[in-house]
């Protein structure tokens, strides 16, 4: 049997439809699942917000990509705008766009989950199916000898202050170095969701349906009983009137942090109000440093090294690490407030301008409550980020660290994102970094990692999903995606979600 | 706030200037409005395309049309905002229309807003510095400019030619993990 991924074109009709399971997103932990259940004979329905996009239409158009295959075309961010979100909203999800990074979760995370959240995740547990993923998406050590020279200002830079810097692992077969990962692979050499576990599902004979987006689960008792979805039309992203209903006997929300929390919350589903709290969102600053030498930032895979030196900070420090982020000049100039002659004397220098980012790992400090997704009047999603005075001090000491990785790299010049930039020329003007304020409102923020929303935990009334990630309240409910992680990773996150969804996939499959 | 801004709308004229293409989001004035403030920040000086050249206001109006309703009477409220003379009579003592000022006295409003201590004001400017800028640099008249080569020609062929490591979708073997640049 067959399945078939239908788009707005060919939904012209409401449906009403039933299967074993409906899931909701085809991300990193929707596809995986999918095609895990559809190989154990389910009967599986995805529904998917975003439209359904290809090497074909991955042009490297920065303002098309941005517009078709992010959530809010591109302009997502906290309420008050200090971060900009950014997340895939595609057949895919955010695989479709995301820069390859592959880590697995780390043991200190899982076991601080265990300790604390009752969570039964551990490596042993975990490491044959990180083993069948990494297999299936190609997953393997990026050589440094490939490395563009972006990655090449973060090897050398932080080998030469004795940092430790290691080559990344990345899902690609057949990658060519085009530096596009984030606008979707032209070559297809990124092993994303679309042409990997979605594609394997849909040849096993599940149906996905794009441009559907999924607005109440209804219930009756402690049962979900339908899945309620709209049809949008893609020029207008507005429902096109058609609506599909789906009665399945077991439902698995994989809408990503944003979308599991959001969803749960638009179903009513929230009785101990945990959902869409506790949002991780690894916030990230980022410095611009320039050259007497051509980067080219915009070519080659975009990320390939990374350095964990400061990840453990000791106790009431925020950790962080260091990776690069691609240049393409719409990212860079959005990133910036610059404007006028400024602006138009700093970007005519993007050949020559390097980046290192520095990503913090939030939710493992006492104080923090992270970012909190609700619903506004008109149904539109609104994220608030409680920034810490921990952020603040971990922005500075990662600015002043991304600014002596530049330095000794050979960078001339290190701007910082303040309103009026800082301009580091020497290890002397470091001095500049430590006396400015750092932290939202004063230079440009942006999380391209969302977790949690949906905590697993063994205590019903302070998380959202039980350790096996059914939901607490609701029995044929489970959520499977990062919305489920009590705390932030420290790495990038989408192996440790694909994993989960391959590990969760056997329980899923029993219960059904 | 807001409603001086719909208030100063109606009292002075608005400096016009004609859209390329229909307008599918924004009023005519609002257009006008937006094509000032773009010109404010993309003065399109040291050899750079014009705001108007590039057509940003065309492209940021285009760019709303798929946005929430909520997102686009937003934005329509920030320009009334920053246009109207009553509210910048108010906050900065300025008695003409922001697109009636010169390049110099425009600058200083926003500059204003984007260092102001009250946030609706920073957080306004970020909104409209971030379509106006996202907007213009994503332009290929601008990649020129500053020495962008854009996507190179070959990594469009091999796109278009459809030669890749993956198997069409009716063959579901994975592929060998062979690192292949």
């Amino acid at each position: 049997m067959t399945g078939h991924i239908a788009t707005f074109s060919d939904l012209r009709e409401n449906q009403d439809l039933s299967c074993d399971v409906c899931i909701i997103g085809s991300g990193a932990g929707g596809s995986v699942l999918a095609a895990q259940l559809a190989a154990r004979g389910l009967n599986v329905i995805v529904l998917e917000e975003g439209g359904h996009y290809g090497r074909a239409d991955f042009d490297g158009d920065e303002a098309k990509a941005y517009s078709s295959l992010y959530r809010a075309r591109g302009t997502f961010a906290t309420a008050d705008l200090t971060m900009t979100i950014l997340q895939g909203r595609t057949v895919g999800g955010s695989t479709t766009v995301n820069w390859t990074s592959c880590f697995r979760t780390p043991d200190s995370i899982l076991s601080r989950w265990r300790s604390q959240h009752g969570s039964v995740l551990s490596t042993e547990q975990l490491a044959p199916h990180w083993e069948a993923v990494e297999k299936r998406l190609g997953v393997q050590e990026w050589p440094e000898k490939l490395a563009n020279p972006n990655n090449k200002v973060l090897y050398d830079g932080a080998r030469s202050l004795g940092w430790k810097v290691n080559p990344l692992r990345r899902n690609v077969v057949g990658c060519m170095n085009t530096g596009y990962c984030g606008l979707g692979c032209p070559v297809d050499g990124k092993q994303g969701m679309a042409i990997t576990y979605l594609r394997d599902a849909v040849s096993t004979g599940v149906r996905v349906f794009a441009n559907t987006r999924v607005h109440k689960l209804r219930r009756q008792g402690n049962r979900v009983t339908s899945v309620e979805a709209q049809v949008l039309d893609p020029r207008t992203e507005r429902p096109s009137g058609v609506e599909i209903r789906v009665q399945p006997k077991l439902v698995v929300s994989s809408a990503g942090a944003v979308g599991s929390s959001a969803l749960l919350l638009r179903s009513d589903i929230n009785p101990n109000g945990q959902a869409g709290k506790r949002l991780w969102m690894h916030p990230v600053v980022g410095l611009p440093a320039l050259y007497p030498h051509k980067i080219e930032g915009y070519y080659g895979a975009p990320q390939a090294s990374s350095c964990h030196e400061f990840i453990e900070r000791g106790p009431g420090k925020m950790g962080w690490f260091l990776e690069t982020p691609p240049m393409q000049p719409m990212l860079i100039a959005s990133a910036t407030k610059g404007v006028g002659e400024e602006l138009e004397s700093f970007m005519e220098r993007l050949p020559n301008m390097g980046c290192v980012i520095a990503i913090l790992r939030d939710g493992l400090l006492e104080e923090e409550e992270g970012a909190t997704l609700t619903l506004r009047r008109d149904g539109r999603i609104r994220v608030d980020y409680a920034w810490t005075d921990a952020h603040n001090e971990a922005f500075r000491a990662a600015s002043i660290a991304i600014a002596r990785v530049s330095l000794a790299a050979g960078a001339l010049e290190i701007h910082s994102g303040h309103i009026e930039p800082i301009v580091v020329r020497k290890e002397a003007d470091l001095e500049l970094f430590e006396q400015a304020a750092w932290g939202p409102h004063q230079h440009g923020i942006f999380t391209a990692h969302q977790m949690g929303g949906c905590a697993m935990g063994n205590d019903p009334e302070t998380s959202v999903v039980g350790p096996s990630l059914r939901h607490h309240h609701v029995d044929n409910l489970f959520v499977v995606d990062g919305s489920v992680f009590p705390s932030s990773l420290g790495v990038n996150p989408s192996l440790s979600i694909y994993g989960l969804a391959h590990w969760a996939s056997e329980g899923i499959a029993d219960a059904v | 706030m807001l409603a001086l801004g719909g208030v100063g709308l109606s009292m002075r004229q608005t400096r016009m200037f004609t859209p390329q293409v229909p307008l599918q989001v924004l009023s005519e004035r609002e257009y006008s409005i937006l094509s000032s403030v773009a010109e404010t920040i993309l003065p399109g000086t040291q050899g750079y395309p014009s705001a108007r050249k590039v057509q940003i206001a065309e492209r940021i109006d285009a760019a709303l049309f798929a946005c929430d309703d909520g997102v686009q009477s937003e934005f329509k409220q920030v320009l009334a905002l920053l246009e109207s003379a009553v509210a910048g009579f108010v906050l900065a003592g300025r008695s003409a229309p922001f697109s009636r000022l010169s390049a110099a006295e425009r600058w200083k409003v926003l500059d204003s807003w984007r260092s102001a201590r009250v946030r609706l004001f920073r957080t306004a400017f970020k909104a409209i510095h971030g379509l106006v800028t996202a907007s213009y640099y994503s332009a290929p008249q601008v990649h020129k400019r500053i020495g962008y080569p854009g996507v190179p020609e070959w990594v469009t062929a091999v796109r278009l030619a459809g030669v890749g490591a993956n198997p069409p979708p009716s063959d579901p073997t994975p592929p060998s993990a062979e690192v292949t640049p």
